[in-house]
């Protein structure tokens, strides 16, 4: 049985099978591409993804991130909700981590209980009383939107520690242009490319205080890890250092880089691996990917790291249920995207309502990321549910049940080059430096690439779809009526056209000709003449 | 050595050059226009024709492609630009290696089955290609005067076409991707980004001015045309000072340039009449086509 078969998922291209208005068009091209066309298109991305490089390590595997070629559009209006609700999200576990590492308000007010908090595998005494020089923990936030079987999209997970997938949205839209420029036209989209150069903004930002031109570097685990080509572009997009823990080392609470001319002080690192993995001497003693001491140097203000120490108590599963409470306790707002449904496992009459209808419900581990352990109650036999209700009742802290929700889907070309309806979920990203939390317009929109899955994690095989936020036509119109400073004169459209030289004829037409007559022995055109003997 | 092949290879330089400067700065546009289909994409098609100093008669993503593409009549263009590699090469053909002739077949083949629809994958194949000819001719060439002067057309090709991207101020029109897809237009995005400075137009323009590393800036192209005019002078015992002139000059004034703006765009534009000056003068000096017999008594 599929997932969601007894639910109604709701397409985002398709009303009854016909396309949305503002899809028509594009909908148009995509029959005129045919599926011929998508199959020798498809084979163009694999090819191009490959020779770019572009991959995603599975298992061990690298492998390009297959993107479909069906792209998804969010409109406008949606974009702005969406866009207002990930700010607020992000503004308020802002706080909620300022307060938790800091004075802790929420307790005495009972918004949270203390022991939710201070049992997450994620919150970090070690980082307790770390103040960041610009006030900010989530520097980059990947927040996870699903679409329910009402069209309302809604918040499943917040990403805070180091959420990735962003190079893919950047390179997706390249690779789209490169393999399928026709589906562009009549669209005008918002452009992906300014995300770099926020990173970078917020890393500087983020420079202890004091440091004017910070050394700001990449921390990557190495080339084995799945990411690794994010790392890789990122550092090379920032024009940063991509380092490794072996080429960092501490000394006097101030963390150094070596390099050829000797040791280098780093001011901000944009970590890419795990807190546990970060410094040996707090977290994992045998950790070979960290770098001992780099907590001391935060502490002491000499080095800012990037996302936050501790960032995953605010998006630990089970404290997601208490979020939008959070936004009303500290910005005094409602929240603007709503959750879904989540049960909290340590009330005991909500463990037997759950235990009792397991078979309905998504069982997913408070501890678990990348769609690993997760339990989807209709698709599972008896015996797992049995296995997992054992395991909810040994640890019910370890463990949060959702309600199904049939995940809205877009058409997807199969190998076939058909289109069938795949599940999709939204990834946007956020970066804060401290005065704005500023949203990439677009984001990852995963897809499940088998029929009727639900999970679309990219370590599950999951695939990607380039994501088209439309480009507000009205603010266009504004610039129009105020041209950014170009005064006549400057124009490069109005100055002299300036011919390219061009070289002399090598083989002009009356010379070819002349050439050509000339008699050659044993011309290969020449009749075969057969003597008689 | 023989005029007609030192004008063959000075030209197969250029040309080469020539096709691939165009063909990044097609991808490029391309990728800028198709994403962005509003009013300005006519003003963005008239900002590389006019810059190319060809008619400005696209008013798509499509038709730009068609108009730059171009065709063989037209040395100005990507397909004109190719024809005249191979012409050059073909009248020249007992001179070259026999590796570097077959790779410029193989890039007329690529050129013969240029898709409009769909010129990312086309363009890219075409690059591949050009990269073949020049790795093979970097491997094989002997360095006689020949290479001389296809160092020289190559360098001053690049010179041209990097300063007619500039002239084009991409980053006015889109400020975002501006700066970026500019130095993407001359393969530069990375050695820019590991100098580890903020990417915006004015660094970028710089940059690719009078940065000293990159093959591609004005300064570094016009030294390395200098030197093979020098070698050029040396070997045929010419006076190499007037022609010299014209890049020298050009050389110094970006080897002196502060980060006025407005001096940067005199450089700018002074740099395609620079080249001019100094094709001219090596045409004078050595290039003999029918016709230039001087009689004497």
């Amino acid at each position: 049985m599929k997932a969601t078969a007894f639910l109604n998922p709701l397409d985002e291209y398709l009303i009854d099978g016909a396309p949305r208005p503002e899809l028509a068009h594009l909908w148009q091209t995509i029959a005129s591409v045919g599926r011929a066309g998508f199959i020798s298109h498809a084979k163009q991305r694999d090819l191009y993804l490959s020779m770019q490089g572009i991959t995603f390590t599975l298992s061990g595997v690298e492998r390009p991130l297959p993107v479909d070629l069906i792209p998804r559009i969010i409109e406008v209006q949606e974009w702005q909700h969406l866009e207002a609700g990930i700010k607020q999200r992000i503004t308020a576990l802002e706080a909620f981590l300022d307060d938790v590492y800091g004075e802790q308000h929420l307790f005495r007010d009972h918004i949270v209980p203390q022991s939710l908090i201070q049992s997450s595998e994620h919150y970090h005494r070690a980082a307790h009383g770390i103040k960041p020089s610009n006030g900010v923990h989530i520097h980059v936030a990947g927040v996870d939107l699903i679409r329910d079987q009402h069209g309302t999209l809604r918040v499943l997970e917040d990403n805070l520690r180091s959420p990735s997938g962003v190079s893919y949205v950047m390179e997706n839209r390249r690779t789209m242009a490169h393999v399928v420029p026709e589906l562009f036209n009549g669209y005008s989209i918002r452009s992906v490319d300014e995300y770099p150069k926020r990173l970078i903004a917020a890393l500087i930002a983020a420079a202890p205080a004091g440091v004017s031109h910070p050394n700001i570097v990449v921390l990557t685990p190495g080339v084995f890890n799945s990411a690794h080509f994010e790392h890789a572009f990122l550092a090379r997009r920032m024009g940063v250092e991509l380092v490794e823990g072996r080429d960092l080392y501490c000394r006097n609470n101030k963390v150094f880089m070596r390099t050829t001319q000797g040791s280098e002080e780093i001011h901000v690192i944009y970590r890419r691996i795990d807190d546990d993995f970060l410094d040996p001497v707090h977290f994992k003693p045998d950790s070979l990917l960290g770098i001992p001491g780099v907590l001391n140097a935060a502490r002491a203000n000499n080095v800012s790291i990037a996302n936050g120490v501790g960032n995953g108590v605010a998006d630990d599963k089970a404290l997601y249920s208490y979020v939008p409470k959070l936004i009303e306790y500290y910005l005094n707002e409602k929240a603007i995207l709503p959750n879904v449904d989540t049960y909290d496992l340590r009330n005991d009459d909500v463990l037997h309502d759950v235990l009792s209808r397991l078979d309905e419900l998504v069982i997913k581990p408070v501890a678990g990321s990348g769609g690993y352990g997760i339990t989807i109650g209709p698709t599972a036999t008896k015996e797992q549910l049995a296995i997992v209700a054992d395991e909810i009742i040994l640890n019910p802290r370890g463990w949060i049940a959702q309600p199904l929700i049939a995940l809205s889907t877009i058409p997807t070309i199969q190998d076939d080059g058909s289109l069938s309806p795949r599940h999709v979920d939204l990834r946007p990203f956020a970066v804060n430096d401290g005065k704005e939390v500023w949203v990439l317009p677009g984001g990852l929109t995963r897809v499940a690439l088998v029929e009727g899955n639900v999970v679309v994690n990219s370590s599950q095989g999951g695939g990607s779809k380039d994501t088209w936020v439309l480009a507000d036509e009205t603010i266009d119109e504004k610039e129009e009526v105020d041209p950014p400073e170009q005064d006549l004169q400057s124009d490069p459209l109005t100055r002299e056209i300036v011919p390219q030289e061009i070289g002399p004829e090598v083989l002009p037409p009356s010379r070819m000709r002349q050439q050509e007559e000339q008699q050659q022995q044993q011309q290969l055109d020449a009749p075969l003449v057969v003597k008689h003997a | 050595m023989l005029s007609r092949l030192a004008e063959s290879s000075f030209w197969l330089g250029r040309y080469l050059e020539r096709s691939e400067g165009l063909s990044r700065l097609l991808v490029e546009f391309h990728q800028l226009l198709i994403q962005d289909q509003r009013s300005h994409i006519a003003r963005g098609c008239a900002l590389l024709t006019h810059g190319l100093g060809l008619e400005t008669n696209s008013f798509n993503a499509r038709t730009l492609v068609e108009v730059v593409y171009g065709d063989e009549s037209n040395p100005s263009t990507i397909r004109g630009a190719l024809h005249g590699v191979r012409s050059n090469a073909r009248s020249i053909r007992d001179t070259l290696p026999s590796d570097f002739y077959e790779s410029i077949n193989r890039l007329n083949v690529a050129a013969e089955n240029f898709d409009v629809a769909s010129p990312g994958r086309s363009l890219k194949e075409i690059l591949d290609r050009l990269a073949v000819s020049h790795g093979i001719y970097e491997w094989l060439a002997p360095s006689d005067e020949a290479s001389h002067f296809f160092e020289l057309g190559r360098n001053l090709e690049r010179m041209d076409l990097v300063s007619r991207l500039l002239a084009m101020e991409i980053e006015k029109e889109w400020r975002e991707q501006g700066p970026a897809t500019t130095l993407r237009a001359v393969g530069g995005l990375s050695t820019f980004l590991r100098a580890r400075v903020p990417l915006s137009a004015d660094r970028v323009r710089a940059f690719l001015i009078k940065d000293a590393a990159f093959p591609r800036s004005l300064s570094e192209a016009g030294r390395r045309a200098e030197s093979a005019l020098k070698e050029i002078a040396k070997i045929n015992g010419a006076p190499s000072e007037s022609m010299l002139r014209p890049i020298g000059l050009l050389g110094s004034q970006i080897h002196f340039i502060n980060d006025d703006p407005d001096e940067m765009v005199r450089i700018i534009t002074a740099t395609p009449h620079a080249v001019e000056s100094t094709s001219l003068a090596i045409k004078a000096n050595f290039f003999r086509p029918v016709g230039s017999i001087v009689w004497s008594n």
